[in-house]
């Protein structure tokens, strides 16, 4: 096995495809990507539907943070948000890892995105608990 | 930790995609990775709408304004689209992972289904907004 240079470059040694499943979260990543899919598939379409009801001036201001702003709204938009944020890192990594071959590029840029996709959530977290006070 | 034995280090890999006839369920499948990143790209813009509609009453009638503006309206169509399309389609994956509509034939027409749904909701959905 040639473990020098190009090898480790391009990723085929020390990120594992030669070995079986070094990373060891395989399956996790398969079940968490499915859960918070069903998560969102319950979650989301409701909070669009509140956005295209602002949209169309069916809700005002008021309205809005009546519908969201107790402690069930708050929480629920928590729930998604973790969900969202979790499946969006997954769908990000799976498509980087097919398409950005290069380890020396892939493994900062999935690390950019999870860091980015962290400051979002903190905010969106603040955003979330602080609305209609 | 076991090595996989590999004889020969430049035989052809399997994904060349380009070899392939296009086939629905690859149209599917594709879509599903492109709308998923439109939907991730979402997320700042979902952030910037929310933080104004929940603010002080001028920065939601800015929101308001900047939804009804055209890059707000085909932003929130787009986004529309890609979402409805992504839950269909995630229903179908999801489906196909706990061994339904397997066969060639329904994944040819699950898949006319996921994207028969994204077409839907792009018309229904333009109408709405426009």
């Amino acid at each position: 096995m040639q473990l020098c240079c190009w090898g480790a470059f391009y990723g085929d040694d020390v990120l594992g495809i030669n070995r079986f499943g070094t990373a060891h979260n395989g399956l996790g990543d398969w079940y968490v990507q499915r859960l918070t899919a069903v998560v969102v598939a319950l979650l989301l379409p409701p909070a669009f539907l509140l956005l295209l009801s602002v949209y169309a001036g069916w809700l005002d201001q008021m309205q809005l943070l009546d519908l969201v702003d107790g402690y069930i709204g708050r929480m629920l938009h928590t729930l998604l948000l973790i969900a969202l944020l979790a499946h969006a890192h997954l769908g990000v990594k799976v498509i980087v890892e097919d398409y950005v071959h290069v380890a020396a590029l892939r493994i900062p840029l999935m690390g950019a995105v999870m860091v980015g996709l962290t400051a979002f959530g903190i905010w969106w977290l603040s955003v979330t608990w602080a609305w209609g006070t | 930790m076991p090595a996989i034995k590999r004889p020969q280090k430049d035989r052809p890999l399997s994904p060349h995609l380009s070899i392939y006839r296009w086939q629905l369920p690859m149209l599917a499948s594709i879509t599903h990775r492109a709308s998923g990143m439109a939907l991730a790209l979402f997320v700042p813009v979902y952030l910037f709408l929310l933080t104004g509609l929940t603010g002080s009453s001028e920065e939601f009638s800015r929101m308001l304004d900047w939804m009804h503006a055209w890059p707000g309206r085909l932003i929130l169509w787009l986004t529309g689209v890609a979402l409805f399309y992504h839950m269909t389609n995630g229903i179908r994956f999801i489906l196909l992972d706990a061994g339904w509509f397997e066969a060639r034939d329904s994944m040819r027409l699950t898949a006319r289904v996921s994207i028969g749904a994204g077409v839907l909701a792009a018309v229904l959905l333009g109408g709405f907004l426009w």
